[in-house]
């Protein structure tokens, strides 16, 4: 009788633990909020790793967009084709839509090696390895991240001469919290809506000959590291101009692309603001 | 912290020394290290190669013990991770510290601790060093025994992650009763019987802004085992309840585990047969990370574990959203006397295993199977699914010629899904056959040759792999090994792997240094791998216990 005692606790305690158990009978998600950008608002870059031999990144593309209804034009993306998903090969995936940059931004922060689909928020978390982000995770780190409040504002303005295929982008960087760091501004041209072969895993056929590529990286107008902004000490509302000249390849559509500008901190490389705006 | 770590390790012998209570300082020490070097060989360029050019894994443990006492540490230096482990382990510091003290039956931990409930399905905290592995608790345990026959657990904690912890709390109770203790009436039976069963929750804060998540999610599990004679008889369910994560596509489906086997063994003869159905089960102290990191419970992959080297290449690797699978094992010793059996018999091992998809079908004609957000897809619990992910047939033949000799030989046959269980997409299912023979030859008192030639035949992948190895041990100090993989069969490259090693050991102290090729692959122990890299260069292995 008295070991009876024993059972009964035991009994009490595995009841407490099983009722330690949230039940959810739906609806399933929150209602969606569009992310609303006020005047300066801090916005982030979602660098998307990818490769058209990759039959699991369209579950990736597919979380982009999802996260662009829900943060609008407070989330800004990348996709960089890198790593040997995004070799050309075989009959049906010739195209190469790799960049030296992009490249050298894999290997660097060893995003494909890792196994794609991966990505980074903001860059956060290097040099400790925590940078490389499953899909799955980005929600909650973007959701993290814009709660911090913006330390610089990327104005961007572009002129594009169809005749000459010829794009000026000019940039002014508004510093909004002082800072000593060294800042690097980035230059990057993307694409909407490349027509190509892609692999799906959940498709059939998994080979997608009309898949929608969208956010390519195309060109990097600052090389792999950007240009440095130039100062050692940065005030609060110090403005920094820069402009940036590039002649649009032949079978880049313009009215697709867009140029997206970000700052990084040029020790580790983590962003403090982005900017996207389209060519045309 | 640190201070106060070592402050507890070390001041406790002084304090306890003042006491009756004597106690005993025991330890061991291990460092793997390697230099990297390019080969063009097998494409490693400078690129390739790790910034440091010279990594290192090393550790000791340090573990004090009274007779109801004991405490200890392990230090670790990963500096930086050998390539091929997460680079997340990158870093040095003290990663395990406890303190254990036993009253009146009351055994209390305090720090970190590994742990499993039953066959580790709903709770297994366990280091692989070998895979980089080590999700230790850092909590509190208390086991207790309030009568003979009833064992109790219960713990709470949180999980390693690298130099972290996982960000979900993991709480848990086990329970097992032995019915022959616990009954006077049984004591005598033959028959020994056990029951147990465990309950087991985690709590992670939901900041997720799309999906309503689940903070508290629980998970149950019963099972017995029953030995009667020669016969062994045992299973394990586990249920859990929704766990939308990032390893399920964030789906509201409760997942759910059994295996069960069943075993006879006499004298020269074993049988074994074993089956398991997962679905839906990975369980994660950490809802946003996919990996095995912080693992909460560990899912066997239920198929034969290989040592030699080209049995290693195609390793199976538990789909812990959901498989189904059967391995039996059947062992026979030919007796001695005649041609086969020899002057001292012969030993026959068949194994077969296989691994299967579960049966998946949509939740309504307008939601794809496994869905973000929705209860996921319906599963038949009897129902095969289509896909085969894994199959192995495997029979090995052992026998010892004379008193210096002995000789086994194996053939393999795999069918593996690569697409499924590691993603080579091209490859599909790989269909290969491996022969391995093996001999172990006394050359004189304290010296031995052991040599090893294999073959792996496969029309996919990277083709075909012959490997030999001789190895010369002196005992019990020295031994010398020189092994080669040549890889053929195929349109893009024909390499050679070579590698020789030498090695000393002394007591408990050991040194082995070598030099070589190391194809990329997967290696896995027990259905949990990690990814090996091709690399080139010299290593160090150095261990050493006190």
């Amino acid at each position: 009788m008295r070991n009876l005692k024993y059972l009964f606790a035991f009994i009490g305690t595995l009841s407490v633990i099983l009722t330690s158990c949230d039940v959810i009978e739906g609806p399933f998600t929150e209602e969606a909020v569009v992310g609303e950008c006020l005047e300066k608002c801090k916005k982030i870059l979602l660098e998307d790793y990818t490769g058209h031999k990759c039959g699991n990144c369209p579950r990736a593309s597919e979380k982009v967009e999802e996260l662009k209804n829900i943060y609008g034009e407070q989330l800004i993306t990348i996709a960089i084709h890198a790593g040997s998903f995004a070799e050309p090969s075989g009959s049906y995936f010739t195209n190469d839509f790799r960049t030296n940059t992009g490249n050298e931004w894999d290997r660097h922060f060893g995003i494909s090696a890792a196994g794609n689909p991966k990505g980074m928020i903001n860059r956060s978390g290097y040099p400790e390895s925590n940078h490389i982000l499953d899909f799955e995770q980005w929600t909650q780190e973007v959701d993290k991240h814009l709660q911090n409040k913006p330390e610089a504002y990327i104005d961007l303005d572009v002129n594009y001469h169809s005749t000459t295929r010829s794009l000026e982008i000019f940039s002014t960087t508004e510093i909004l919290q002082s800072t000593s760091d060294a800042l690097s501004l980035n230059m990057i041209l993307t694409e909407n809506s490349v027509i190509a072969y892609q692999k799906n895993y959940g498709a059939d056929p998994e080979k997608i000959p009309d898949y929608e590529h969208n956010h390519m990286m195309r060109k990097s107008l600052t090389g792999t590291w950007g240009t440095d902004l130039g100062q050692k000490y940065y005030d609060k509302d110090d403005l920094i101009k820069k402009s940036f000249h590039v002649i649009l390849d032949l079978e880049w559509i313009p009215e697709n692309m867009s140029v997206v500008a970000f700052i990084s901190k040029t020790n580790n490389f983590e962003l403090i603001q982005a900017q996207e705006t389209p060519i045309k | 912290m640190k201070k106060l770590l070592f402050g507890l390790l070390f001041c406790t012998e002084l304090l306890l020394a003042q006491g009756t209570q004597k106690g005993q300082l025991s330890g061991n020490f291990e460092s793997n290290s390697q230099i990297y070097f390019m080969d063009a060989d097998i494409g490693i360029d400078s690129e390739d190669l790790p910034d440091e050019r010279f990594l290192m894994n090393s550790f000791a443990n340090f573990t004090y013990t009274t007779s109801n006492f004991s405490s200890g540490m392990r230090y670790e230096a990963n500096q930086n991770s050998l390539l091929g482990f997460d680079k997340r382990q990158n870093g040095e510091g003290i990663t395990y510290r406890y303190a254990q003290f036993n009253n009146q039956g009351l055994d209390i931990t305090a720090g970190n601790f590994y742990e499993q409930f039953g066959c580790g399905m709903i709770l297994r905290a366990y280091e692989e060093r070998s895979l980089g592995h080590d999700n230790a608790f850092d909590g509190i345990r208390l086991k207790y025994s309030p009568f003979k026959g009833l064992y109790l657990k219960a713990l709470i904690g949180k999980q390693r992650l690298f130099f972290d912890k996982g960000k979900g709390i993991v709480r848990g109770v086990d329970g097992e009763i032995s019915l022959n203790e616990f009954f006077i009436a049984l004591k005598e039976v033959k028959t020994q019987m056990l029951i147990g069963g465990s309950v087991v929750s985690k709590f992670q804060k939901d900041l997720d802004p799309i999906f309503i998540l689940p903070e508290n999610v629980a998970s149950w599990a019963g099972r017995f085992h029953i030995h009667h004679g020669k016969w062994i008889v045992g299973a394990e369910y586990v249920h859990k309840y929704i766990d939308p994560s990032a390893s399920n596509n964030f789906i509201y489906k409760e997942g759910q585990a059994l295996l069960a086997n069943v075993s006879y063994s006499k004298k020269g003869f074993g049988f074994s047969l074993a089956g398991k159905r997962i679905d839906n089960m990975s369980f994660n102290a950490d809802r946003n990370l996919k990996g095995q990191e912080v693992s909460i419970n560990y899912l066997p992959a239920l198929t034969k574990q290989h040592a030699y080297t080209l049995a290693t290449i195609y390793p199976y690797g538990t789909i812990t959203n959901g498989e189904m699978g059967i391995q039996t094992e059947l062992n026979y010793k030919i007796k001695k006397g005649g041609f086969i059996g020899g002057k001292y018999g012969m030993g026959i091992l068949v194994n077969f295993s296989n691994a299967y998809s579960i049966n998946k079908t949509q939740i309504d004609k307008d939601t794809a199977i496994g869905a973000s957000g929705t209860m996921g897809y319906n599963s038949d619990f009897y129902k095969v699914g289509d896909e085969k992910y894994f199959q192995e047939f495997n029979i090995e033949l052992s026998r010892k010629v004379n008193g210096n000799l002995k000789i086994t030989g194996s053939y393999i046959n795999t069918h593996y899904n690569s697409k499924i269980i590691v993603g080579y997409d091209y490859y599909g299912m790989i269909k290969a056959n491996i022969i391995v023979l093996e001999a172990q030859y006394k050359l004189k008192p304290k010296h031995s040759i052991r040599t090893e030639i294999q073959h792996l035949s496969t029309k996919q992948h990277e083709g075909n792999w012959a490997m030999g190895l001789i190895e010369h041990t002196v005992s019990p100090n020295y031994f010398f090994a020189f092994q080669n993989l040549y890889n053929y069969g195929n349109q893009t490259k024909k390499n050679y792997y070579p590698n020789v090693s030498v090695g000393y050991t002394k007591r408990t102290m050991r040194f082995a240094l070598g030099y070589g090729k190391q194809r990329q692959g997967i290696f896995c122990v027990g259905g949990v791998c990690r990814t090996v890299p091709k690399s080139n260069g010299i290593s160090l292995n150095i261990s050493s216990s006190f």
